[in-house]
This record gives structure tokens, C-alpha cells and sequence, in this order.
């Protein structure tokens, strides 16, 4: 049995420590996931609480076969998407732009400069506002497949879209975000 | 600027916190959402994401398109073939193929028709490869006309009309497709291909071709999105001579509940095919074409538009 199984059932059986750990080893994977697609932090904050209530709250009857990292993610893409329908689409400006906090380890060894954090918090902004101004479909096969390590068949399947679909929407994502990240390069 | 493998390595090292407080509200929230050991066997309604993971409508659906065609095959092979009878009228003017071409074929109110009548000529239409040959069960929807057996018979337009809407500029309810781009739309490739298509928002969005010249049209044939068995839901075409529709002649209509708000359509849902489906444009005068969809229904899902080709059939002035 896989320790990612184990873990799983621990949770199902109502233990909070499992719980805990179940959070402690997903969280930043999943905020990063969230603020990919919405973009925003405190809004990727309220999508991953609703996520793991309801997961705390269904444990007992949802079996998860897979990888709890793509299926964790799959739930926060998923969340994450109802959340933009119900809101106007790519309605992300720099204005509504939260700033994400800064990367961990902070503390470790060259990464205390702070010029050298607030370069990367600015890379990273660079990168979430370009992601910000993809479709959303392209967005979540993006997040899917770089942020929870999803192969486009898995991806496929849980989104329920073919191979292809999922392929094409992901390079025609990638392709966007080189031309957006270039624009913003050349506008600096 | 920076290269495809660089911008993956980018999103690949992206890495956000937590902030102790959002910890401490989604622990506390989360244990107390928990269930006791004791309540483990209460039975609660399933969580929506998880249903569309565990269910596959594809497996029930290849299961009972086999029983179908074991049972077609069967009947097939027990009785001469009938023609199917189709009960249900289509919008769609068809002549039969012994018609002469000295008859007039398609009765249009006067304003409609152009001054001098033009010889009538079969439409020939180059169509892409069939990618399917059965009907899923799942397609039993309401106001549905069936799928045709065998090809469609002759269309009869005027002497000299052609495609129009070749080569000309698309515009759209949804200016950043999410695949492809729009010009795909009149590009002459109509193949079931995954290059072949432009993939908009979904929800009610339109694609609008401009044919540059007020011209009369007489056949407008769309192909979606033919590589499977697909509805799409509240097809509308509308032609117009403002490029903004405020004055506009509809010319299909199968929004049965007008969520286009275009008005209640009457026309019947079908199943895209590579045939893609003719409508009857009567020779109006239009130079804009907009073609309306609102997602398709694949099994359970309902998917996003995409439009594989437009073909706009008439005569410029």
C-alpha cells in the first residue's frame, strides 16, 4: 500500500492528525495551484479551505486511487473553474493582482537577500499575470500538467476531454504565455 | 524572449505559501468538518468532482452502441432495406434527384428571389472524410430530426454561385479562441482534424463572416465539429447587411427555449456529420453571416463551440 494511501484512509477513518499531514504536505502545491488559475490569493485561500472541507466531510465515501497530488489538484482546478463561471471570465487586470507572498525557504542559504526576494516575488507576479490572461481551459490543463505533474492522459480523463483536446488547448497555452511574457519584456 | 522549455521550468518552480492564518482556518474548519468514527457509515450525497472522475458515460455509451449495432445488424441481415421515413419536416428544401432542372424547385416569397431567374444547378459540395458511421443511444433528445441514411439528396442553387465565404475575415463573440483561430473558419479545411477547428468560449457565443460585398445567398453550410456524434444546442444563422445585426433575417433557428433571446427558434436539433447540415438561405441579400451556438452535448458533458467550417454558397453582385 502506498503512503499516499495509507494517509488517505487514515483520513477516512476521522483521524485530525492525518488530516493535518494531509494539509501540512499539499498546501503551498495547492495555494500555488489555486493562484494559478484564480489569480488571486485570497481568493485561491477561500478555494482551498472549501476544498479540504469538503474533502474532511465526504473522506469516508471517496476513494482515491490515484495520486493524492493530482487528485487534490484536480479538485482545486475544478473549484477554481466554478468559481471564475460564476465571475465574468478573464475579467484579471494588474490592479487586482494580490501580491503572493514570498517563496519558502526564505531562510535557506542565498535566498535571504532581499533584493533578490523581491526580484523573485516580481517574476513570479510576471508569471501569474500572464496566466491570469489565458483562457480558462487552457489554464487548468497548464496547471494540471506542470503544477500536479498530470500526463495528458490523466488530464484527459478526469477533465473529460480527449488526448488531443487536452494537448492542443496546452500548447496553445504555452504558446500564449511565451508571447505574453515576451510582450511584457519588451514593454518593461 | 524566452523559449517554451523555460516558461514550463518557470510554472514548474512557481511556489507559493500558506499564511499561518489561512492554515489555522482551513485546519479548524476542515477537523470539524470530519466525521466521528460513529458517523463513518451515514450515507451522504456524493461530492460533485468526484462523480465526474468515477463516472464514465463513455463506457456506458460503447456498451450500448454495441448492443445497438448488434441489433441493427441483425435486422439488416433479416429483411430487404426500407428507406427511413422521416416524420418530422425539415427547414431544409430538398428536391428529388429526378427532378428536372427547368422546374423551379424552391418557392420563395418575391422579395427574396433575384430580378432575372438563373438556370439551376446542383450544389456540389467537396466533403470532408467520415470519422463516425453510428448513432450513440445517448442522442435521443427532444425535437431531434434523425440521422439521415444514406447522403443528402441535391440542392439546387443558381448557375454560377460559389463559395463566398472563402478566405473571408471571421470575427466572434469570443475574440481569443482557447484553440486554433478563427480564420480556420473559412479556410477551406473542413476535415475532422484536431487543426482543422476553432474552439471558443463556451456558453451562447457567434462566429460572424463578412463576405465583403452584399451578395445573394442561397446555401449556408456549417460544419461544427464533425469528428464525433455531437448536438450542438441553440444553432441559429442570421444574416444582415450591418455588420451589428440590429436588422437581421434568421434564417435557422433551434433555440428552443431562446436563451439566444433571438426569439423562440422552431427549427430541429441535429447530429453534426461530415455532410455538416444546409440551410436553405432562399437567395436573401446579406453581406454579414453569424452563425450562434451554445456548447454541444457529448454524453453527459456539455462542451465548448467550435466551428470547423463555413461555407457561404451564393452570387456577388
Amino acid at each position: 500500500m502506498t503512503e499516499d494511501r495509507r494517509l488517505w484512509q487514515s483520513v477516512q477513518n476521522g483521524n485530525p492528525d492525518a488530516l493535518r499531514r494531509l494539509y501540512q504536505q499539499f498546501k503551498d502545491q495547492l495555494l500555488t495551484a489555486a493562484t494559478m488559475m484564480l489569480h488571486d490569493v485570497a481568493a485561491a485561500e477561500d478555494c482551498l479551505h472549501d476544498v479540504f472541507v469538503t474533502l474532511a466531510a465526504e473522506a469516508h465515501r471517496i476513494q482515491i486511487r490515484r495520486n493524492l497530488k493530482a487528485y487534490l489538484t484536480t479538485c482545486v482546478v475544478n473549484r477554481a473553474r466554478d468559481y471564475l463561471r460564476k465571475k465574468e471570465r478573464r475579467n484579471v487586470s494588474l490592479e487586482d493582482l494580490t501580491v503572493p507572498p514570498a517563496g519558502r525557504d526564505d531562510t535557506a542559504a542565498g535566498r535571504t537577500d532581499p533584493a533578490e526576494l523581491l526580484a523573485q516575488k516580481e517574476e513570479a507576479a510576471k508569471l501569474l499575470l500572464a496566466l491570469g490572461q489565458l483562457p480558462v481551459e487552457q489554464r487548468e490543463v497548464v496547471v494540471l500538467h506542470l503544477n500536479a505533474d498530470m500526463t495528458f492522459k490523466e488530464i484527459a480523463k478526469t477533465q473529460e476531454i480527449s488526448i488531443n483536446t487536452a494537448q492542443s488547448r496546452y500548447r496553445y497555452g504555452v504558446d500564449k504565455l511565451r508571447k505574453l511574457l515576451s510582450e511584457q519584456e519588451v514593454s518593461k | 524572449m524566452k523559449t517554451a522549455e523555460q516558461i514550463e521550468q518557470a510554472i514548474r518552480d512557481l511556489e507559493l505559501q500558506t499564511s499561518a492564518a489561512t492554515d489555522e482556518r482551513i485546519l479548524t474548519d476542515a477537523k470539524a468538518a470530519l466525521p466521528s468514527a460513529a458517523d463513518a457509515g451515514e450515507i451522504r450525497p456524493s461530492p460533485v468532482l468526484w462523480k465526474r472522475i468515477v463516472k464514465n458515460p463513455w463506457f456506458v455509451l460503447s456498451t450500448a452502441a454495441a448492443a445497438l449495432f448488434a441489433i441493427v445488424a441483425g435486422i439488416h441481415s433479416l429483411g430487404p432495406e426500407k428507406p427511413l421515413e422521416t416524420t418530422t419536416p425539415s427547414k431544409d428544401t430538398f428536391v428529388k434527384k429526378d427532378t428536372k432542372t427547368d422546374v423551379i424547385p424552391i418557392t420563395t416569397p418575391g422579395d427574396l428571389i433575384p430580378q432575372i431567374e438563373p438556370a439551376m444547378i446542383e450544389l456540389k459540395l467537396e466533403l470532408p472524410k467520415p470519422v463516425f458511421i453510428t448513432t450513440p443511444m445517448a442522442f435521443r433528445l427532444e425535437r431531434m430530426e434523425p440521422l439521415r441514411r444514406g447522403s443528402r439528396p441535391p440542392f439546387l442553387v443558381p448557375e454560377g454561385a460559389r463559395n463566398l465565404a472563402l478566405g473571408k475575415p471571421v470575427s466572434s463573440s469570443d475574440p481569443e479562441p482557447i484553440i486554433g483561430s478563427l480564420k480556420l473558419v473559412t479556410d477551406g479545411n473542413k476535415e475532422a482534424t484536431e487543426s482543422s477547428y476553432v474552439e471558443i468560449s463556451p456558453g451562447a457565443q457567434w462566429i460572424q463572416i463578412d463576405l465583403e460585398k452584399t451578395s445573394n445567398i442561397y446555401a449556408i453550410v456549417l460544419w461544427y465539429y464533425h469528428a464525433m456524434p455531437v448536438v450542438y444546442f441553440d444553432v441559429a444563422v442570421r444574416v444582415s447587411n450591418d455588420p451589428d445585426f440590429t436588422d437581421a433575417t434568421t434564417l435557422f433557428n433551434n433555440d428552443h427555449d431562446n436563451s439566444l433571446g433571438l426569439g423562440v427558434g422552431q427549427d430541429l436539433l441535429y447530429i453534426e456529420t461530415h455532410e455538416g447540415k444546409l440551410i436553405d438561405a432562399q437567395g436573401v441579400t446579406a453581406r454579414y453571416v453569424r452563425l450562434y451556438s451554445n456548447g454541444y452535448i457529448r454524453g453527459n458533458a456539455i462542451e465548448v463551440n467550435r466551428y470547423t467550417e463555413v461555407e457561404v454558397h451564393g452570387i456577388e453582385p
